[in-house]
């Protein structure tokens, strides 16, 4: 056996049957997920500002149906709506009204020309053939009840319909959405828009989908607040318990003279942070999966975790390790260092949006959340629990990756593996 | 080679304070050297300068041939010794048997341990949680543990403190079967009789410096003499004059001297008046009263 996997076995052993370690690395963040499920549910997310461009123009005037829509949005009370101009870019647009210049911390939704034209032609092309299949299905399956008269007038209304439905195309309109991988407002903006959408959809059409977002990955099912900070509470955690975990156990450890006795043998510094980190990373997915079951027997949400979310338990376990074992190598007193990682940690949990939308925040601390650590690991989270966003998960988890291999390179080199 | 351990002029300074302060010794291969020393001597830290794991200011030491100070070579040396540390403690939720398997597993290859357990009477108390051993107990696992890879040279730093008297003598007996097993054993000590029992080379360190250093025969010999004597004299003030002919130490109302021949031992009996008179063989006691001038065993 490899010496990092006798590491592995003995301190997940010495973590398993210490029952007050395992309640506060799993117990404790269910009763909270529970608390902030009870306290937050109904309240809902808050607002979110969107631009939206409305592009469907005829003569100067927004047609009706485009109107309609941004009314509906607007009705939801959840979104905050500024308008863009339709004739102008966009995305330059909102940039320069943006308070933040460096991140696009801004969400667009464009709406575009012929929404109305396409939609109701889309609408008419498919009443239609509905009308067609019921009228031609009734004649075959009912003739009897019919009147031979009848029947000729209505197998020539059926012939007008079926040429004028050749002439009607059932096309598609498509929304586009514009945010940031990174901006966790816009997965709630994102909700909203698309069940607005689907409502419309069965309103005219009775089902078919004819206006679609271009980001497809969000089902009927719009976000609640559980949704929101499942992942950010698996992240926190996640965080909390690399950061303390195995800075504390290898200071408790190296008290008690046992990294003493393990300094006299062949056993390397890398071995011990190695076996170390596996400790950890097998309880971050054993958090992960209690909190996910957890918040689906409680609250029924559905968090899928899928191989990503394993990849991101895995590599947000290592860099906020990296980053434990940076504080506990360079303060050597346990007390300092465990002060000092909760100096760190707590703000970071607010500030990085694991729990609170950063949109709530004043625009200055919104830019802070995108210098946090935990920003993106709450985010790569959720985008693989959640919205299941390739792009989110790709962006999130390549910044995570970086931060994983700087921290982690830091925290070897910090920790110290002789006497003085 | 027959030397197991070389140490020239070592030096290991915290500030301007020197815990271990020149000191020079050698351990043949297959002896027990003993440091025997008062609290604070600069035993430990000796020994962990020897098993690689502190560094120190100057001088140089060898294990087995290699050099302590270059990281390569105490990557051998670490694969060729055994340790058991002062207060040895370990992951407190593990079982005798795991904590014993996990270190037999830190070296690779297959390492038995039931002979082990059983020579140490922990047998019955493999399947027990680390931490709800007795002290003696979690003792006996340290050494199962320092031993458990059939290591060349085995470190024990006060291997029998707090230990009860019998299982003190336990320990002494599995000490001794290592040395018949060709081992190495370097111990530290301030029990007198366990050192004068079981050393070969006996170190007498105290502040930091080797005070004396030779077999406990020769050191009884150079330094107690060849009898010592405890009277109780019927007048006080002949202890000056006695003291002016021998090494004597005076305790309380009595006063030992210390004889190097049974002429003097003759004449001191015939000359002085005393109350009582007790005769008795020299100990490294004795020797370690006159060398470090202080009582370990009050
Ligand atoms: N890390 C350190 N920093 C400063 N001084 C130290 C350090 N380690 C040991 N010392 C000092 O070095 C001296 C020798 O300590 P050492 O532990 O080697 O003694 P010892 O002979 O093993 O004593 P004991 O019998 O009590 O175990 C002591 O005065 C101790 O205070
Ligand atoms: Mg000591």
């Amino acid at each position: 056996m490899m010496k990092f996997l006798s590491v592995f076995s003995v301190t997940f052993k010495q973590w398993f049957r210490s029952p007050a370690t395992v309640f506060f690395s799993i117990l404790f963040p269910l009763v909270l997920l529970l608390i902030f499920g009870f306290v937050f549910a109904g309240i809902g997310s808050g607002t979110t500002s969107i631009y939206i461009q409305n592009q469907d123009v005829v003569n100067g005037t927004s047609t009706p149906l485009s109107s309609a829509y941004i009314d509906a949005l607007n009705h939801t009370n959840v979104l905050d709506i500024s308008l863009i101009p339709s004739g102008v870019d966009a995305r330059s647009y909102a940039q320069n009204l943006s308070s933040n210049q460096f991140f696009s911390s801004y969400r667009i939704l464009i709406i575009p020309p012929g929404f109305q034209n396409e939609t109701l032609a889309s609408a008419y092309a498919i009443r239609l053939n509905t009308t067609y299949d019921t009228l031609n299905s009734t004649l075959s399956d009912f003739a009897q009840f019919i009147p031979p008269n009848d029947t000729a007038i209505i197998q020539a209304g059926l012939g007008a319909l079926k040429s004028y439905a050749a002439n009607a195309t059932v096309g598609n309109v498509t929304l586009t959405f514009l945010s940031d991988p990174s901006d966790t407002n816009a997965l709630i903006a994102r909700g909203i828009i698309n069940s607005v959408a689907m409502a419309f959809n069965s309103q005219l059409v009775g089902g078919s989908s004819v206006i679609n977002t271009q980001d497809q990955s969000l089902n009927a099912r719009s976000l609640t607040s559980v949704d929101y900070y499942l992942p950010g509470l698996i992240a926190a955690f996640v965080m909390t318990n690399g950061i303390f975990g195995l800075t504390n156990i290898t200071a408790d450890l190296r008290k008690r003279g046992v990294i003493r006795r393990l300094l006299s043998t062949p056993l390397t510094k890398l071995d011990w942070i190695l076996g170390n980190i596996l400790t950890q990373v097998v309880i971050g997915l054993m958090l992960t999966l209690v909190m996910i079951l957890f918040a689906f027997l409680v609250f029924r949400v559905v968090a899928i975790p899928d191989a990503f979310t394993l990849l991101a338990v895995a590599i947000g376990v290592v860099a906020f390790s990296g980053l434990g074992m940076i504080f506990g190598g360079l303060v050597k007193n346990v007390e300092t260092s465990s002060a000092l990682a909760n100096v760190v940690a707590f703000p970071m949990m607010f500030l990085s949006g694991s729990f609170f939308p950063t949109g709530l925040y004043p625009p200055i601390i919104q830019s802070i959340s995108y210098f946090i650590p935990l920003t993106y690991f709450s985010n790569a989270l959720r985008s693989t629990l959640i919205t299941k966003d390739m792009t989110g998960i790709v962006f999130n988890l390549g910044i995570l990756s970086v931060i994983a291999m700087v921290f982690i390179g830091i925290g070897v080199w910090a920790i110290r593996w002789k006497e003085n | 080679m027959d030397e197991a351990i070389v140490v020239g002029s070592l030096v290991k300074r915290y500030g301007s304070f020197a815990a271990v302060d020149g000191i020079s010794f050698t351990v043949n291969k297959g002896e027990i050297f003993s440091l025997l020393g008062p609290n604070g001597a600069g035993k430990t830290t000796t020994i962990e300068i020897l098993e690689c794991i502190r560094s120190y200011t100057s001088g140089d030491a060898r294990v087995l041939g290699y050099d302590v100070s270059k990281p390569r070579d105490a990557r051998e040396i670490k694969k060729l010794i055994g340790v058991l540390p002062q207060d040895f403690s370990t992951f407190e939720n593990l079982k005798v048997g795991e904590v014993v398997g996990f270190f037999a597993g830190l070296y690779g290859g297959k390492h038995e341990y039931d002979d082990i357990l059983q020579s140490l009477d922990l047998s019955n108390d493999r399947n027990k949680k680390f931490d709800d051993l007795s002290g003696g107990m979690k003792q006996k696992v340290g050494i199962a543990s320092a031993i458990v890879h059939e290591p060349e040279i085995v470190f024990l730093d006060e291997p029998t403190t707090g230990l009860d008297p019998g299982s003190r003598r336990e320990v002494w007996k599995f000490i001794t079967r290592l040395k018949e097993r060709g081992k190495t054993i370097f111990l530290t000590t301030h029990y007198m009789e366990e050192a004068q029992l079981l050393s070969d080379h006996i170190g007498i360190m105290n502040r930091g410096k080797i005070a004396a250093l030779d077999t406990p025969q020769r050191l009884i010999a150079q330094y107690g003499g060849c009898k010592k004597v405890e009277l109780k004299l019927k007048d006080e003030s002949l202890a000056a004059k006695i003291s002016q002919d021998f090494e004597t130490v005076r305790k309380n109302d009595k006063i030992t001297v210390y004889i190097k021949n049974t002429r003097d031992l003759n004449r001191l009996m015939v000359e002085t008046d005393y109350e009582d008179i007790e005769v008795m063989t020299p100990t490294l006691e004795d020797v370690f009263l006159k060398v470090v001038g202080i009582n370990l065993e009050e």
